[in-house]
């Protein structure tokens, strides 16, 4: 039942930036509510809803079939509506690297080792009491002694971490400048009640006492409410008085709810968004699906013919991006560049002196020299090799990842044409993982990026730290990337605080993704968000894309404190 | 009391095969609980080995060998431990069932009833009419209905009643923002919201005891003690329903003994495609997410109940026909 809209990742992401951003809204949201009158001459009204409510209903958290109750910002089945409460340090925008302040108002690195926050004054936490940067201090702590809550390791790059005036001081193990976004990104609690939770990593928190801009109001086993946050620092700037969350109980249903107006919004992906959900209210009802990490094929690098560079750039050659993206995301997405970036978003990382922004279409002839080069002969129709045998592998995805389905359903077909003869097979997710961990895969459909920062996402997917020999599990270097070279780039990445420096770091990684081919990039995995701007205005956009259009994750403490109710 | 006895060590044996199966099969399983947990993370972006290590922490991922596992599970099961589900963290495995219980017995169990009664009476009567009219568009019709996938009618009946008519609201158990009581207007929601799923039950479970019936009492209505009933004048429809009826159900009554028992697995189509909160969403997001433990204690309820339905079936056999004590 999981149509995999491939969503930006949830952990307690970043956050970011506040003052400059608001005049920017401003802006943007004149621009959007210009084009909505545009739009539409004649009104047409979502259907059930009263013009002046100021409650948003969001369609995202899924009861499977109902909710348990579960308000701990470090559970891993906490209900979604947590993440409109609690804060972290700075917002970092999954789009783009961008930060906003949040209880911190900045950070600045010390040296390469020594990064330090700083934390802003005179803020109370619901309860009333002060929010100090010795409750920043005791969050991280709290993650030292419970490792079930540190998803983010941040304990595996940092050494310590201490408090002075409004002041916190992190200081790192080794050099890793992009790492402040996850440190930035914690979430953090009121030592004055955390401190006494026996157990952090069971505990329900059923009555949070939070920093952000909401605070629980009533919950029941399908639907929560979240009531505003008179006492959130920034109270001023949060137009939604409630916030509903109704028990999703699956795709049907949901996109039916939706096509009714029954969500202000959502994160659904919908065969046809526009019939489903523009056309029923054009005036209010928009749509925005930015890139959110790339789609790309694994393939198993420790393995023949895989290893062979020549095989790779012919299978890239080979392959037709832009059908592959249209057949999986129903010509939603763009196909992705393979330099290892995610554009538009990270368009001020493109390094110029690659052709045609890195994007590779599709040319028969240069993959059959590619393949002729790595010693493989076309006969009858079929690739084969000095053996005589057909060039065949398979390729895995999770089940229930339809799009991916589609995506390599495409894939089979264009090798087809160059003779390679692909097998489909779809495990269980626990299964492909631990099929990609080990290495017992040839090809697989993967998802790598999204973090905001190339640093990140180049890091995970082709640093030799996260990789392993086949049958040991490897980390988030799964096609087994290993090149001494690479990893004196990331290393140089990592520990580079200027501009300049990082950018001839990554320029140069994008010529590793492109000319050595990692991975296969495919198409970018989309971040799914479906608004209304029928009584709030001021949502994320193309043209305002201060944050993913996300109702989960780190982003809605940015969108829900950028809305402006409509009079 | 030998008959009782042996279906008593039977029973007892095939109980404890149940249980051991029901340890083994979850481990069969690839992949481990931690990534398929991480999975449900995985629609949302690339996930970190970080997060895989806190997630198998938190868990408690069974460790040590098959065998001292399989020890401590007997010994959890004896006692009704259940444990933690992994997927509804840290809520208890026991609480989870107890939630969704009340669901599919009232819904799923009363269809169950409803559909029995129903098709059975209908089986009685197209045989009764056999040839006729009655017999050849009841029969025809209800096989082709019971034919319908079951999620095909659930999702026609969905978007049609629910969505294009509006008349039923499309998922979930009753209304946003209640809270399960005994109130009126809880009553009423809940109703309101089974319509559609007792619907679907009724309609895919119905052909088959009508079926069943139906072919019963064609056999029964050939004996020699209804061509005498006739010839002694006795009125048609006592003749079908105390005569014929009454030998004719026997078949039909042990399946519907088994039918009940398989109640508590829930209907699982059904309540996924309604998001209906019952046992049967329950098992589907269990064995999605590999949660072992929650798993466990469904399958072996949904055993358990077959087993002790079968073995009452069994008994109750004995009492009615004397044949197979022998």
């Amino acid at each position: 039942m999981k149509l995999t809209p491939f969503r930006t990742p949830s952990p307690p992401g970043g956050q970011r930036a506040r003052g400059l951003t608001r005049a920017a809204a401003g802006v943007a949201l004149l621009g959007l509510s210009v084009t909505a009158c545009a739009g539409g001459a004649s009104s047409t009204t979502g259907p059930s809803r009263s013009a002046a409510s100021t409650t948003l209903t969001i369609g995202v958290d899924n009861g499977s079939p109902t909710f348990q109750e579960n308000f701990n910002p470090y559970s891993p089945s906490q209900r979604i509506g947590t993440t409109y409460m609690y804060e972290p340090l700075e917002f970092v925008n999954p789009l783009n690297g961008a930060y906003t302040p949040f209880l911190a108002t900045g950070h600045q690195w010390v040296n390469s080792t020594t990064l330090t926050f700083t934390i802003r004054s005179g803020m109370k936490w619901s309860n009333g009491q002060p929010i100090t940067p010795a409750d920043v201090v005791f969050t991280f702590d709290l993650l030292k002694k419970y490792p079930a809550l540190d998803g983010a390791g941040i304990w595996s790059h940092v050494t310590s971490v201490t408090a002075s005036g409004q002041v916190v001081t992190f200081t790192f193990s080794s050099p890793d400048v992009p790492f402040a976004q996850s440190i930035a990104g914690t979430l953090i609690l009121p030592q004055s009640v955390w401190s006494k939770v026996p157990n952090p990593a069971t505990f329900t928190n059923s009555a949070p006492v939070v920093s952000g801009p909401y605070v629980l109001s009533s919950f029941t086993p399908n639907q929560y409410v979240l009531k505003k946050n008179p006492r959130c620092w920034q109270a001023a700037q949060v137009a939604a008085t409630a916030l509903k969350f109704p028990a999703l109980t699956g795709n049907t249903t949901s996109q039916l709810v939706l096509s009714r107006g029954g969500y202000d919004w959502a994160t659904l992906f919908v065969p046809s968004v526009t019939k489903t959900w523009v056309n029923p209210a054009p005036r209010y009802h928009h749509y925005w699906f930015p890139p959110g990490g790339v789609i790309a094929l694994f393939l198993n690098l420790a393995k023949a013919p895989f290893n062979n560079l020549h095989f790779r750039l012919g299978l890239s050659y080979a392959l037709n991006r832009g059908l592959i993206a249209t057949q999986a995301e129903n010509g939603y997405v763009h196909p992705a560049v393979q330099t290892g970036l995610l554009l538009p978003n990270e368009q001020k990382w493109v390094d110029a002196a690659i052709p045609n922004g890195g994007l590779i279409s599709q040319n028969l002839p240069a993959a059959k020299a590619q393949f002729a080069k790595a010693g493989f002969t076309e006969r009858n129709g079929k690739l084969v090799g000095r053996n005589g045998q057909q060039v065949a592998f398979t390729i895995i995805l999770p089940s229930g990842f339809s799009d991916w389905l589609r995506g390599a359903q495409a894939i089979l077909s264009e090798l087809g044409h160059v003779g390679i003869a692909v097998r489909i097979q779809t495990p269980q997710y626990g299964a492909y993982y631990s099929d990609m961990s080990s290495g017992g895969y040839q090809g697989a459909i993967a998802a790598y990026g999204g973090s905001g920062s190339p640093a990140i996402d180049m890091n995970s997917l082709l640093s030799s730290t996260f990789t392993a020999p086949l049958g040991k599990p490897a980390g988030s270097n799964s096609e087994r990337w290993s090149s001494p070279a690479t990893d004196a780039l990331l290393s140089r990445l990592l520990s580079a605080t200027s501009t300049q420096a990082q950018q001839a770091a990554v320029n140069a990684l994008q010529e590793v993704m492109y000319t050595r081919i990692p991975v296969v990039s495919l198409w970018y995995g989309a971040t799914w968000g479906e608004y209304s701007t029928q009584n709030f205005t001021g949502w994320p956009s193309a043209s305002n894309p201060y944050a993913p259009p996300a109702p989960y994750g780190s982003a809605p403490l940015m969108i829900v404190t950028h809305l402006v109710a409509r009079h | 009391m030998r008959y009782a006895l042996r279906r008593i060590v039977l029973f007892l044996l095939t109980l404890w095969a149940a249980v051991t199966i029901n340890f083994l099969i979850p481990r069969l399983m690839p992949g481990s609980p931690a990534e398929a947990a991480v999975g449900k993370f995985a629609g949302r972006g690339p996930v970190s080995t970080s997060q895989v290590r806190a997630i198998e922490i938190m868990l408690g991922v069974p460790k040590g060998s098959l065998w001292s596992q399989y020890q401590a599970y007997l010994v959890n099961m004896a006692h009704f431990r259940f444990g933690i589900s992994y997927t509804f963290f840290p809520q208890s495995v026991s609480s989870l069932i107890a939630q969704a219980l009340p669901w599919t017995l009232g819904l799923v169990g009363i269809m169950t009833i409803v559909a029995f009664s129903v098709g059975t009476l209908l089986g009685v009567l197209v045989a009764w009419r056999r040839g006729r009219m009655t017999d050849t568009v009841g029969t025809v019709g209800f096989t082709l209905m019971s034919a319908f996938p079951y999620f095909w009618t659930a999702l026609l009946l969905l978007f049609v009643c629910g969505f294009v008519l509006n008349w039923f609201p499309i998922n979930g158990g009753y209304s946003a923002g209640q809270t399960p009581n005994l109130s009126v207007g809880f009553i009423g929601s809940a109703a309101d919201h089974s319509v559609l799923p007792a619907i679907t039950i009724v309609i895919s479970s119905l052909g088959g005891w009508l079926l069943g019936m139906r072919n019963n009492m064609i056999n029964t209505l050939a004996e020699d003690f209804i061509v005498f009933a006739e010839a002694n004048g006795i009125r048609s429809r006592t003749i079908a329903l105390r005569y014929a009826a009454r030998n004719a159900i026997l078949p039909n009554l042990t399946a519907f003994g088994m039918a009940l028992g398989m109640v508590v697995g829930g209907s699982v189509l059904v309540e996924v495609v309604f998001g209906y909160p019952g046992v049967g969403s329950l098992l589907y997001t269990a064995v999605v997410n590999e949660d072992y433990p929650l798993m466990q204690a469904l399958f072996l309820f949904i055993t358990v109940s077959v087993l002790v339905a079968n073995f009452v079936v069994d008994l109750f056999y004995g009492v009615l026909d004397p044949r197979v004590r022998t």
